[in-house]
Order: C-alpha cells, then structure tokens, then sequence
C-alpha cells in the first residue's frame, strides 16, 4: 500500500506571512483598523492630531505602513504617545487599541508576537 | 440588560487589597490626584466589548488601563514595584474575587501589555508602569 511520509516544515509560518497574498490580506486588516483609529482620534481633535506632522493631511493622521514583520497602524501625531495612552492631565483616549478592537481583531499580549 | 460596572468593582477590589493599601494606602483613583507626591494607581476603561458569537449583552470583554505612578521620590523601583503588584493582583486574585466584586464573575485575564512609560507633563517627567488589562467579566 502505497503511503507518503508526512514531513513538517519549520519555516512554514514564515513563508506563509511572507507570501505576496497573505501580506496583502494583513494589510486589508490593518486598513480597517486605521479607519476606526481614525474615528477615534478625531474624536479628540477635528483633525486627529494634537501636533499634527507636517505635509500629513487633517483626517489621515492615521496610517499604515509596512514592515518586515508585516503591516503596522501608525499614529504620525507628535502628540501619539498622550493621545494613546494619556498624561496627568489627559486621560487615554487609546485610538490604535480601540481601532483594532473595532476592526474585530484581538489585541494580545506577548504570546501573540 | 444593563453589563456589570467592571472597572469600578475591579478598582475597589485593588483599592481594599492590603498588599496594594501597604505601597500607596487607597490611592487608586480615576483622575490624578490633587497632591503627587505620593505614588498612586490611576485606572481608566478603555472598551467594553460583547464576546462574539454571544447575541446577549452577557460575557464582555473589558479593556482597562492602569498607570502605576511612583512619588515624587520613589523613580522607577517604585514605579515597578507597584506596577508588578497591580499585574498579580488582577491576574491571579481577581479572578476568584467573587465575592468582593459586588456579584460580579471574572472568568479570565489577560495582561496584553507592560510597559514603562514616563509621564512628561511632569517636570521633570514622572515614573510610570502602564498596564493595558483585558478583563473578562459577566454579571
């Protein structure tokens, strides 16, 4: 009876996230999770930022952008780190982690990386 | 069908613990407080999400930060110290809590991120543990 000897391939995953498809189905997640980000920003400020970058346009100040590891959701907002996560003055208004709750993705700790 | 009040009872529950009352007394508070030259534990819900594919408003997923200060004195040991307490608190206590949580039932924890972020409207800028919490609750 013929049988086929089943091999696993360690480097699976990482060929898989590599991939020109996978990366691009990624990338359609992170661009949802940036729409709802945004919402959230300009939730705060009309234009989403409280010190807005220069040459970022009102309302995109939510981004995404590629990398090694794959698609990242960037807030170019001088402001950033207040904004997500607050000051003294300020409480967290958390737009990335909001975002990608929205987005129906699942935020997780380091056993997600 | 109203969801249970999960950041008030989890905030009393680190309040009255007397591992956190012997760093910061009942500091735990959600507005910085007046005078900060003692350490305290600033909370704050973020979200409050139904756990799919549930159609009632009953397991919900709670979102919840707490920023852990240090003194005016106390620099990241401090800081650290009560940051690290807080995260065991709520990852292995809460969760049989039961009954100090005003009925309500934590059935997990998740501590999805640690991290040390300074606080810069201080000056000079103030030690902070910042713990991003997913509590998972139902009434």
């Amino acid at each position: 009876m013929p049988s086929v000897r089943f091999v696993p391939n360690p480097v699976f995953q990482a060929q898989l996230f590599a991939s020109p498809q996978c990366r691009a189905a990624v990338r359609a997640h992170a661009e949802v999770a940036r729409g709802f980000a945004q919402t959230f920003a300009n939730q705060l400020t009309p234009g989403g930022a409280i010190i807005p970058r220069r040459g970022v346009p009102r309302g995109r100040t939510i981004v995404v952008e590629e990398t090694e590891l794959g698609s990242a959701v960037v807030n170019t907002d001088h402001g950033a780190a207040i904004v997500e996560w607050g000051s003294r003055n300020s409480p967290p208004v958390a737009p990335l982690r909001r975002g990608v709750q929205a987005a129906g993705l699942t935020l997780r700790g380091d056993e997600g990386r | 069908m109203l969801i249970p009040d999960a950041r008030r009872a989890v905030a009393r529950f680190l309040r009255e613990h007397v591992d956190l009352q012997a760093l910061i007394g009942e500091r735990v508070r959600v507005q910085t407080p007046s005078d900060t030259s003692e350490p305290w534990v600033r909370y704050a819900q973020l979200d409050a999400r139904r756990q799919y594919p549930q159609r009632t408003e009953h397991l919900i997923a709670f979102l919840l930060q707490f920023d852990c200060y240090a003194g005016q004195d106390g620099g990241w040991p401090e800081a650290s110290l009560i940051g690290r307490t807080v995260r065991a608190l709520l990852f292995e206590e809460l969760p049989e809590a039961t009954d100090l949580l005003d009925g309500i039932v934590v059935t997990s924890v998740d501590i999805l991120s640690d991290a040390d972020l300074p606080d810069v409207d201080f000056k000079p800028s103030r030690e902070r543990r910042s713990l991003t919490v997913q509590v998972h609750a139902h009434a």
